[in-house]
């Protein structure tokens, strides 16, 4: 027997000892939280182990206020020898978080193992107050990036533009690679400027008993709407960690988790909702060309010559200077009159073009006076509400006279050369003022030659519709004209053959109907605006009398027909008849008529 | 609230247009504003630049009166007539230029703009034509259709082909005077002589070179003709000096010689 096969029975023989003492082993059931004491911020393990069997127990564990038990236990099993004697259990594991300080029991409860009930004992927990250096951790991870926004005043109107600045601090035990992105504003309640790179940057700047670098964006906040409203910022950062299991991102407990060279994770710092209470503007005292202008503000009112020609544009030049709400400001009304075209005005500023709120506001107008003399330019009034003193002013503009000089005037051209020129008298004498600027573009031209109206798509494509209708009208009268021809030839055939068959067997009522039939069908050719089947013999003469044939022809045809009806109503008697010369002057008469 | 808010973005959105409005026409009322404080050579320069774009009538007109202020008759009249291409009834711009041409002691301004067809585009006509052959397809077809008398169907063919060939007459007039539009230039000089000797001329020399004797010489402003080339194009040389000549002759043909490019600006180019 070889080594190998002594084992196997060996091996098989322990087997079923274990099989025969486990049976007889007694169940017993044990319950304990590991640790049983712990930080409100940590997390502990409900463990219930059962002895002498290895089959899942079946059973509903209890809630226990103030404690958040796993659902999904985790369940572990074993087999040992101690001292020769084999033993077996099952652990289940629950995770259990708790949600206050206190001691909790989780109270006796029932399983169901091999078809009979046990009791599982209580288990205690205790839930401490976080220990010092949890509290400090903690207090480290809130302070250890923020933002701030400070406001100047308690209230601001509604349209008022309130010029601050939102700072970013970040500790220097932060290992903060970038910022990832400029500020974002939460809410709709004020619209704010683009922040785009900071514009101001600090190192070593003590707060909180800690050292941080700080980062500016300066804020133009506009309040869009009245009442109390909120408003936050956020910025993301990239901050490197050691590993997940100590990213002080996803756990509230870190040990040291801002060192090493671990991955990186994103963070976003959140400025806590700020309140501010937003008034509406104040209705009385409201003057009536009051545009939406808050601030401090100065205006000015000038025009760059006030000695000019007709046609001559001047430039009028009207500015604010100051504090305010420069990007709502919209330009005065200036319309164009008999005196003076007015074209649009040009906007410039001076000053911070993405905040807009101090600086100085430029409207240029270019004026083209119309006509000489001296002319006073209507002053322009500006009214602005002041957020400090709570109240309108109107800032009144003095008005400017502008002495217009007649300039250059048309003068008719000698007759000599008005007939060589290809410009007509009629115009050139109608107009009184000469070199008059334009101050407006008027319509844009790419080119000034006129694109070729054959390489236009829709040139062609248009010819589709003419085109489809002349072949469908075509197409149908040449199918209508031939059905006529056809039918026409058919019935010229039988009615020739009806003749001649009349001829042969001596009918003279057949051979005269089919002879009347045939010369209403060669006639039918010369007029078809009129149904000449419908022609009693005497219409029939007078018909033909009137086409101008041959007066022989005439002659004949009226015999034949005369012949016919005495025939056919007056009962002459057919026995004299040649029907053989009767077909060949049938015949001749028919072939003079085509 | 909302649509406060609404109303208060479309607001400051139309006055951002304004703000930022497109270049060209930012160039223009720049230009307008250097000619309100009499700096006529930077007006000047916003345009040109302006023209590298686009072109518009007020545009070519503001041009041309700059032009007559630093006595520049020929470039005044090349924009007057511009101008005029893309606004024919500016009763301004026929006037100014009217008054220019006898400032300039030039007689007559456009040689081409003499008979009733100029009245209308190449295009019109051209149009016309297809409309007349398609309405009288369509028609002689319709009376086919209605099996009216060959007689009448013959008599509107006759009609037909008359009026066709009528058209294709006055299109072929049109294209050949378009073509001859496209040839013509305005003599021009040189910009820094410009507003110093209104009086001098540009001379139409014997060869395509600068020390060539003229044959005859024009004023400034005045309509010339490029000849066009045997092959295709027109009749041009490039000297060693990379400059290109052109061979221009009056309306009358009594003149004819060789200019440089830079003496002559297209009516209908840029």
């Amino acid at each position: 027997m070889s080594i190998k096969t002594t084992l196997h029975l060996l091996l098989i023989f322990s087997l079923g000892i274990i099989a025969q003492k486990t049976a007889a082993q007694t169940i017993r059931v044990e319950a304990i939280f590991t640790p049983s004491s712990i930080s409100s911020s940590s997390r502990t393990v409900y463990k219930v182990v059962i002895h002498g069997t290895q089959q899942n127990p079946q059973g509903s564990l209890p809630q226990v206020p103030g404690l958040r038990i796993s659902n999904n236990p985790q369940s572990l099993r074993s087999a040992n020898f101690i001292n020769g004697v084999p033993s077996v259990r099952v652990e289940l594991n629950f995770q259990v978080q708790p949600q206050r300080t206190g001691n909790f029991t989780v109270p006796s409860w029932k399983v169901m193992i091999e078809g009979k009930t046990y009791q599982v004992p209580p288990a205690t927990l205790q839930v401490l107050d976080p220990s010092q250096q949890e509290k400090q951790a903690q207090l480290d991870l809130r302070q250890a990036a923020f933002l701030k926004l400070p406001f100047p005043r308690s209230y601001f109107f509604e349209g008022e533009t309130i010029m601050t600045s939102l700072t970013l601090f970040i500790w220097d035990r932060l290992p903060v690679n970038r910022i990832e992105n400029a500020p974002t504003k939460i809410g709709e309640s004020f619209s704010c400027n683009n922040l785009g790179k900071w514009t101001e940057e600090k190192r070593n700047v003590s707060r909180n008993g800690k050292i941080y670098s700080t980062f500016t964006w300066p804020v133009a906040l506009t309040a869009a709407m009245a009442g109390t409203k909120e408003i936050s910022f956020n910025v993301n950062l990239r901050v490197r960690v050691n590993s997940r299991k100590n990213s002080p991102f996803s756990s509230p407990f870190f040990n040291d988790p801002f060192f090493g060279f671990g991955r990186e994770e994103s963070l976003t710092v959140e400025l806590p909702r700020k309140s501010i209470e937003i008034k509406p503007l104040p209705s009385t005292n409201r003057p009536s060309d009051y545009s939406g202008a808050i601030g401090n503000f100065r205006a000015q009112y000038s025009v760059d010559s006030k000695q000019v020609e007709v046609g001559d544009p001047v430039r009028l030049n009207f500015s604010i200077e100051g504090k305010g709400n420069f990007a709502a400001i919209p330009a005065p009304t200036l319309e164009s009159n008999e005196e003076f075209k007015i074209g649009p005005p040009a906007f410039l500023f001076q000053g911070n073009e993405e905040t807009k709120s101090e600086g100085r506001q430029n409207f240029e107008f270019i004026l083209t006076p119309q006509k000489a003399g001296n002319l006073k330019i209507t002053p322009i009034n500006f009214s602005y509400f002041d957020p400090i003193q709570e109240k309108y002013s109107t800032i009144i503009g003095n008005e400017i006279n502008l002495f217009v000089k007649p300039g250059e005037k048309w003068i008719e051209p000698p007759n000599q050369i008005e007939s060589q020129n290809s410009i007509p008298s009629t115009i050139a004498m109608s107009t009184n003022d000469l070199f008059q600027t334009a101050s407006d573009p008027g319509i844009w031209h790419s080119n000034l030659q006129l694109e070729p109206i054959q390489s236009n798509y829709w040139f062609w494509t248009f010819q589709i519709l003419p085109l489809s209708g002349t072949l469908a009208f075509g197409f149908l009268g040449w199918k209508r004209r031939n059905k006529f021809n056809e039918d026409f030839r058919i019935k010229k055939a039988n009615l020739s053959r009806k003749l001649n068959e009349s001829a042969d067997h001596r009918d003279p009522t057949g051979f005269f109907r089919a002879f009347k039939d045939l010369t209403r069908m060669q006639i039918s050719k010369k007029d078809k605006s009129r149904n000449t089947f419908a022609f009693s013999s005497d219409e029939l003469i007078s018909f033909i009398k009137e086409q101008k044939f041959d007066k022989n022809l005439i002659i004949e045809i009226e015999e034949m027909l005369r012949l016919g009806d005495g025939l056919e109503f007056a009962e002459s008697s057919s026995q004299e008849l040649d029907f053989k010369s009767l077909r060949g002057r049938a015949s001749e008469i028919l072939k003079k008529l085509s | 609230m909302r649509m406060l808010h609404f109303s208060l973005t479309c607001f400051l959105s139309i006055i951002s247009v304004f703000v930022w409005a497109s270049s060209k026409e930012q160039l223009f009322y720049d230009a307008v504003r250097f000619e309100a404080t009499g700096n006529i050579n930077q007006a000047i320069e916003n345009y040109e630049k302006i023209l590298e774009q686009a072109s518009s009538a007020n545009l070519h007109g503001n041009l041309a009166n700059l032009y007559y202020k630093k006595s520049d008759y020929g470039r005044s009249i090349l924009h007057y007539r511009k101008a005029l291409l893309l606004d024919g009834n500016n009763r301004e711009f026929l006037s100014n230029l009217s008054f220019v041409c006898r400032t300039a002691n030039l007689e007559n301004t456009d040689p081409l703009k003499n008979n009733f067809i100029d009245g209308f585009s190449n295009n019109f006509w051209k149009g016309f034509l297809v409309l007349f052959l398609w309405f009288g397809l369509l028609l002689i077809s319709f009376l086919f259709f209605l099996r009216t008398t060959n007689r009448s169907i013959i008599f509107t063919c006759l009609a037909w082909v008359g009026g066709i060939t009528l058209l294709a007459f006055v299109v072929f007039d049109s294209t050949k005077h378009e073509s001859l539009t496209e040839s013509q230039v305005i003599a021009l000089l040189d910009r820094k002589q410009g507003d110093k000797n209104a009086s001098a001329t540009i001379p139409l020399r014997r060869f395509a070179a600068s020390s060539s004797t003229a044959n005859a010489s024009v004023r400034a402003g005045e309509s010339l003709f490029v000849d066009q080339s045997q092959l295709e194009g027109y009749q041009s040389h490039q000297g060693p000096n990379s400059r290109n000549w052109l061979l221009v002759r009056t309306a009358d043909n009594l003149k004819k010689g060789w200019v440089r490019q830079d003496e002559v600006g297209w009516i209908l180019k840029n």
